[in-house]
């Protein structure tokens, strides 16, 4: 109850909190985007000042390469070339496509400022009466950046130090521009003509001069007051001209070099063209392996933005998915969470491909994710790419029901920083991340630390009737420990090689199938990739490795605790040609073609002895056909080698979109998947123990009762999609997006009911007492194909709204409803494991004065599982309902010390225990309750 | 140099919002806030899914099992056979105690393991003959076991050592022990019952008495450890292997064949008195059970019988000379024979065994599945004639090729699941045909029952379930054997073949296919006005 009391309150401070802002700044990428477009508008109309104020605050709140080009640019219009090349150099550290003409243009503009500090140092000599030095550095700005008011004032000099002849050289030289004081300027050209002549006159040969001229050389000779103000107009020079009427000793004002030329035309040659693009747009790379827009997208595309994921205050990956409309997410441990789209969750979510930056994290051994053995931190996600819909067309086996592409930030991109949280049930959090660049040369590097209490324990630690796997925290639902370091070197604007590694140990509560309930296991997993980019070629390569360790938890004493070990090594290598033609001319393509290659070596003492090495192999081809700016059509189609199966399997994609306007979209898409059986469904071999200790069914995939008859093989999964999407992006203040689509599965595999041995078995030397358990085996197990078929329909509808400033409102809805077809002869539980109804809505807000969160909802409509359990006699099929639930998850944060430090609170599921019992998510699940946290993140 | 002032500024990005001091206060708030949410640090809470009841508090056992006896048997190198343990639950003892057929659980300790301290003491051959040691010679090894969970209550262990190796729980014909192996159990007159006396096995409880009375385990759980288990004593019959020979009915029925008996659900005793024994035997249908495999030829196979295929695998039964056992119960368990140890319904008819009992099958499957409730019919086991019977005499222990087995018109239908669900004995009839009562006084009839099922019984009268019936026989160790069984089944995976003489890969014996049918009434009227009680049905467990 003081629980209770506590979380509500600490709830309610964080609502408080956040009600209380009533300024706002808009979300990130659409504040960015207004402040983008006003600053350069400002820029456009020459308020330079404004303009660059306005792309300051763009690039504050959306970093982005273009704007700080945009403002290098608006200063170097604006004269202002120190702060140019400032901001020229930060971009070109960004490693732009352009970088060469960059630092061309940095090289120009350093010269210019070197020829201004010459001509202000020789304007300053001058105008302290050191005439001679005046001219050196003069004619050194001169020389770099000729200009006839250095001629000008070169000439004025001159005529200082009595070097008439000099001087009216000079002076021509200047009148040669045809300047606006051409006429005072003659008129002194002329005065000095006659001084000239009046001197070689006095002079005794080859004429006289008389009393009174002036002398060439003779300083002093020349005084302002030589000139009559009558002679030139105050308008005819400009601001900052420097003539010899208006200099006296201290007079001279520093003018500029070209003192005809408005502030900026002097670098308009020079700066090129503004990068008006709108890079506030989203950008999404997963659905069809290149960069485009979601409304260009072939699958329905969301993005979990990095706002998203810094204002949830969230730092599992998968409940992060959660506010994706059609996600299924289902925590079952504190550590073991299961993820789905648009259905077919379960206990061992294999339905859904998940990529770390298009890095395949597939676990082939059982085909589910482990989200907490990722040496991905949350800090360093740049975004989530969730793809709906099949995607083996490109991406090959296990894109069943989608894909999750996790990208994190680049090397070199972002910052420095660490945060480190806190929270009750000893909940802790930690993350520390380093980027750099040295040339063409940029890293990122970062570790991290996460432990999450269980939900609920399933037994006390002095349950007597048991035995416990030594060494298992059983308040621990997960621990990871992490590493990981990615760089990048560019090789010239268009070709980049990539490096890179993750190292992470774990340790999961975790949930199997069967009888395999509250399992603990240890991981280590690491990879190493490279990769090589190109205009043209790409080619990819990773390795990695997954080890396990551990058991089940616990089992009534007598029983096994099925000790398990496993370790699971990929090689994956991938090509990929583009290009990008048109033929015939109307119809431009954008072609990718593409081999893949993975390797699975696979040891676990849970499958037969020598399972083999496989070996799979893959092409691909995908063209977008576009017509006009209107419609375009993307084709995809993948045929993948399967050893298991001895055979190639075939997937498609078409995905036809019409744009109406540039920022609508509508999509209709037929797409097909398959799943391959994992090592776990291919090669098991595992004595499972039934209630009775003394015997045992042997669950296999090549069981010896069915390896008579003939061998038997597990069809892959498949799914045929059809879909249609429309997705509306014309306003700064909302997008949305509605998707209706059909899924038919079949094939879908499941343990099959237990065989029990018969006579004929007996006298084939079937069962009979295991010498390595010491129990009878009775029955045998194994896979089979589900023989009903899955008609799925459903769709998704969201919307994101930025009514204010500072103001972001989210919500979405998803429907889903399967019927299951079943053959005469075909005996399957009805199951409703999907939610009919889904709804996720959430406020993100962020304020001036630093405080800034995000309080989201989810609910979740009533679930039916069937679920296959262990009986007495084997394994067998029951439902078990879910009921309906509802999550309210917050956060508040405040940023401090120029807002490099930030204190945050996050509460999640708030309001669990309220009105009943904290909800479980799957029937065997943990009670998933309250848990609060708080942080403490500086950055660099 | 407004100029230079304002590039500075640009410079170091836009200028931060001042932050006024409520973001300070807030700040504060949070820092409170989340010290009280951090208050809630401990264990998490305890929830067991109630979906599922994988790991609930239970009742486990374990202890050692000690093997007194002769060398055991090596083939192809290995140790043959295994220590079997076996729980029993109190309300469902095997015979003699019970009518209990299933253990509650099982635990093996494999002949490899029990014998490893002596394996180099032991024969071996790789010839794949077997090798037994002398049977008069002794070991003395030991191992550990573990069964469970269980629920609350009482429990007992038996155990055997499987001599050859044969036994295997997935098959009737092999899940229970045969002659040579050594039997025991948690015994606690183990040095007297290795003398012969009837051994009293240790009662184990698991749980602890709520208010009422009824054990209940806590929540920590239930552990009795140590328990000692003595394996010492040679079991010296094979199982009762039967099969139907004849049948004797000279009721309105009037069966004529032996593997097609069946008995209307109302059958009523035409004579059942003890003023005319001859008169009351003949009222009852009497089945002739051979002792062994049917002489039966297969053509398909070669012309060998029944009985000659059995011996050979995956049967491996043993086929020669074979004989059933009559002998005297020792129905109160006294340790000796007397009057006293008769029928239930008869206190002139001793208890013979072996023991006759047909269960109720599940409709349709013939094999490994008991109906719920479980029903029983018991039969009653005739020594030559019924005035044989009555003066048998307490030493009888005689081999014998047949068996007689009447049909009471009467089941007991038993709830296994719930042992405070009183047991209902169903007769037909109160009165046979010539109005005698059935049953004279039904205290003394309730008692037994009582006794024997640990539970209330209630005597009903109605009509008997209808449908097939499983026939087996049981001896005093345990032994028993079970009519139909997978020698005469083909399983799922075996496909009839040969008209009906093999099941895929194997003969088939017919002779272990056959079934008691509770038929339909001769008179429907009479079930209407007496129907079977409820506690008798089938429970529905599906739409």
């Amino acid at each position: 109850m003081l629980r209770t009391r506590t979380g509500l309150v600490g709830c309610a401070a964080l609502l408080a909190a956040l009600v209380v802002p009533s300024l706002a700044n808009a979300d990130a990428r659409t504040d960015g985007r207004r402040a983008f477009k006003n600053g350069m508008a400002l820029v456009a109309k020459g308020k330079y000042d404004e303009g660059i104020k306005e792309l300051e605050r763009a690039a504050s709140i959306f970093p982005h390469p273009n704007v700080t080009y945009n403002i290098a640019r608006a200063h170097a219009e604006a004269g202002n070339l120190e702060q140019a090349i400032v901001k020229y150099k930060e971009y070109a550290a960004t490693e732009p496509a352009d970088k060469a003409t960059i630092l061309a243009l940095i090289t120009q503009l350093e010269t210019r400022v070197s020829a201004k500090k010459s001509f202000r140092t020789g304007i300053d000599l001058v105008s302290a009466g050191k005439y001679a030095e005046g001219v050196r550095e003069l004619e050194k700005a001169q020389a770099i950046v000729p200009s006839p008011n250095i001629v000008y004032n070169i000439a004025r000099a001159q005529a200082a130090l009595g070097n008439l002849e000099q001087a009216v050289a000079s002076y021509k030289e200047y009148l040669k521009s045809e300047p606006a004081d051409k006429v005072g300027v003659t008129a002194i050209v002329s005065q000095l003509e006659e001084q000239i002549a009046a001197k070689r006159a006095a002079q005794p040969q080859p004429t006289d001069v008389k009393p009174g001229d002036v002398k060439p050389g003779d300083p002093g000779e020349v005084k302002p007051g030589d000139v009559k103000p009558g002679d030139v107009k105050p308008g005819d020079v400009k601001p900052g001209d420097v003539k010899p009427v208006d200099i006296k000793p201290g007079d001279l004002k520093p003018g500029e070099l070209k003192g005809e030329a408005k502030p900026g035309e002097e670098a308009k040659g020079l700066v090129g063209e503004a990068k008006t693009e709108d890079i506030f747009k989203e950008t999404v790379v997963t659905a069809s392996r290149g960069a485009q827009t979601p409304l260009d997208s072939p699958n329905s595309t969301t993005i979990i933005t990095k706002q998203d994921i810094q204002l949830s205050g969230i730092t599992r990956i998968p409940e992060l998915l959660r506010r994706v409309a059609g996600t299924d997410v289902m925590q079952i441990t504190g550590g073991d969470t299961n993820v789905s789209l648009r259905g077919f969750n379960s206990r061992l979510a294999n339905k859904l491909l998940i990529l770390v930056n298009g890095r395949s994290v597939y676990n082939d051994i059982l085909g589910s994710t482990y989200w907490e053995t990722l040496s991905v931190d949350v800090d360093n996600i740049e975004r989530i790419e969730v793809v709906r819909g099949p995607g083996s067309a490109l991406y090959g086996a296990n894109a069943f029901a989608g894909v999750v592409n996790i990208i994190t930030i680049a090397p070199g991109e972002g910052k420095s920083g660490l945060r480190a949280g806190l929270g009750d049930h000893l909940q802790a959090y930690g993350s520390a991340a380093v980027t750099g660049r040295q040339g063409s040369f940029a890293y990122r590097a970062s570790a991290g630390y996460t432990r999450y209490p269980r939900w609920t324990r399933e037994v006390a630690s002095d349950r007597k009737d048991l035995v416990f796997l030594p060494g298992v925290d059983r308040n621990l639902g997960a621990q990871n420990l992490r590493l990981d370091l990615r760089t990048v070197t560019t090789i010239d604007p268009t070709k980049r090689f990539l490096l890179g590694g993750g190292y992470a140990r774990s340790s999961i509560d975790s949930y199997g199938i069967g009888p395999f309930n509250d399992i603990a296991l240890n991981f280590e997993t690491a990879d190493a990739s490279a990769a090589y980019e190109s205009e043209f070629f790409n080619a990819r390569a990773y390795y990695v490795r997954m080890g396990v360790q551990g058991g089940a938890d616990y089992a009534y004493s007598g029983h096994t605790l099925y000790p398990t070990e496993a370790s699971q090594n990929t090689m994956n290598g991938e090509v990929e040609l583009t290009r990008k033609f048109n033929a015939p001319s109307f119809l431009s393509h954008d072609i990718h073609l593409g081999l893949g290659y993975r390797l699975k070596n696979i040891r676990w003492n849970y499958l037969i002895d020598d399972p083999p090495i496989e070996h799979h192999g893959a092409l691909f081809l995908q063209d977008t056909l576009g017509f006009n700016k209107y419609a375009s059509l993307v084709l995809s189609g993948r045929l993948d080698y399967v050893p298991y199966l001895q055979r190639i399997v075939p997937s498609g994609r078409a995905s036809f979109i019409v744009k109406p306007t540039e920022d609508q979209a509508i999509r209709l898409s037929a797409s097909n998947a398959f799943r391959t059986p994992t090592f776990l469904e291919s090669y098991l071999s595992l004595p499972v123990e039934v209630s009775l200790p003394g015997i045992e069914l042997l669950s296999a995939s090549q069981s010896p009762d069915l390896a008579k008859q003939k061998p038997f093989v597990l069809e892959p999964e498949q799914v045929i999609t059809v879909e249609a999407s429309y997705l509306n992006q014309q306003s700064d203040l909302f997008e949305f997006e509605v998707n209706a689509y059909y899924n038919r599965a079949s094939n879908l595999s499941l343990l099959d009911t237990p065989r029990f041995i018969s006579l004929t078995g007996k006298l084939d030397g079937q069962g009979g007492i295991n010498p390595d358990t010491g129990r009878y085996n009775v029955a045998y197990g194994g896979w089979l194909n589900q023989c009903d078929v899955y008609h799925v329909a459903g769709g998704e509808v969201g919307a994101r709204v930025y009514p204010l400033e500072g103001l972001d409102l989210f919500a979405n809805y998803a429907l889903n409803y399967s019927t299951q077809e079943r053959p005469e002869g075909c005996k399957t539980a009805d199951d409703n494991r999907t939610s009919h109804h889904k709804v996720n809505a959430g406020v993100q807000v962020r304020t001036p004065i630093g405080i800034a969160g995000e309080v989201t909802v989810h609910y979740q409509s009533a679930q039916v599982w069937t679920e296959q359990i262990t009986t007495l006699t084997g394994i067998e099929a029951r439902q078990f309902d879910v009921p309906d639930y509802a999550m309210v998850n917050a956060r508040v944060g405040y940023k401090f010390y120029k807002d490099r430090a930030e204190i945050s609170g996050t509460v999640f599921n708030a309001f669990a225990d309220v009105g009943g019992d904290a909800p479980q998510q799957h029937p065997f699940g943990n009670r998933v309750g309250r848990r609060f946290m708080g942080f403490f993140s500086y950055s660099l | 140099m407004p100029l230079r002032a304002s590039h500075f500024s640009l410079s170091m990005g836009p200028q931060a919002a001042p932050r006024p001091r409520v973001g300070r206060v807030l700040g504060s708030a949070l820092a409170a806030a989340l010290a009280l949410g951090l208050t809630g640090c401990g264990d998490p809470d305890l929830f067991l899914p109630s979906a599922v009841d994988f790991s609930g508090p239970r009742g486990v056992i374990d202890g050692t099992v000690a093997y007194v006896g002769p060398a055991p048997c090596t083939r192809n190198g290995k140790i043959l056979g295994s220590a079997v343990l076996l729980a029993f639950e109190d309300h469902l003892l095997p015979p003699p105690e019970g009518l209990g057929t299933t253990a509650a659980s099982l635990d093996v300790v494999p002949g490899e393991v029990l014998f490893d301290s002596v394996r180099d003491q032991l024969a071996y051959t790789n010839d794949g003959t077997t090798i037994c040691g002398d049977p008069g010679s002794s070991m003395n090894v030991s191992g550990t076991w573990a069964v469970g969970p269980f629920a609350a209550g009482t429990y007992q262990i038996r155990g055997f050592y499987d001599k050859y190796g044969d036994f295997d729980p997935g098959f009737s014909l092999s899940n229970l022990p045969s002659k040579g192996d050594i039997g025991g159990g948690a015994i606690e007159n183990a040095a007297e019952a290795l003398q012969g006396a009837p051994p009293k096995y240790r009662e184990i409880q698991l749980g602890e008495p709520d208010e009422a009375g009824n054990l209940v385990i806590p929540p920590e759980g239930v552990k009795v450890s140590g328990v000692s288990v003595s394996l010492g004593l040679p079991l010296p019959l094979e199982r009762p292997i039967f099969h139907a020979v004849d049948v004797k009915d000279e009721s309105p029925v009037a069966n004529k064949d032996p593997k097609k008996v069946t008995m209307p659900s109302d059958f009523i005793l035409q004579q059942f008195s003890a003023a005319n024994p001859p008169a009351a035997e003949k009222s009852l249908i009497r089945m002739v059970l051979g002792a062994g495999m049917a002489e039966t030829k297969l053509p398909q196979y070669g012309n060998k019988t029944e009985a000659e295929l059995s011996g050979a695998s995956p049967f491996n039964l043993p086929n020669k000379d074979p004989f059933l056992l009559y002998s005297r119960q020792d129905v109160d368990g006294d340790g000796k024979i007397t009057p006293a140890d008769h029928v239930p319904d008869s206190n002139l008819i001793p208890s013979l065994f072996p023991i006759a009992v047909f269960t109720k099958l599940n409709e349709g499957v013939h094999i490994g599945s008991q109906s719920t409730p479980t029903i029983v019919l018991q039969g009653l086991t005739i020594y030559k004639d019924i005035l044989s019977t009555a003066t048998a005499p307490a030493n009888l222990n005689v081999p014998s090729a047949t068996v007689i087995v009447a049909l009471r018109p009467a089941v007991v239908c038993i709830d296994t699941a719930d042992y405070t669900k009183p047991g209902v004995l169903l007769l037909t009839h109160d009165k046979d045909s010539k109005d005698n009562p059935i049953i004279a006084d039904e205290a003394p009839v309730k008692a037994s029952l009582t006794g024997l099922f640990k539970r209330p019984f209630n005597i009903k009268y109605g009509c008997l379930p209808q449908g097939e019936y499983a026939m087996n026989l049981l001896y005093g160790t345990g032994q028993a054997w079970t009519v139909p069984n997978e020698a005469g089944v083909c399983a799922a995976s075996e496909a009839p073949a040969d008209n009906g003489q093999t099941c895929g890969g194997r003969a088939r014996l017919a002779s272990q296919d056959v079934v008691l049918t509770i038929g339909k009434p001769t008179d429907a009227a009479y079930c209407a006005s007496h129907a079977t009680p409820p506690e008798c049905l089938p429970v529905v467990t599906s739409e």
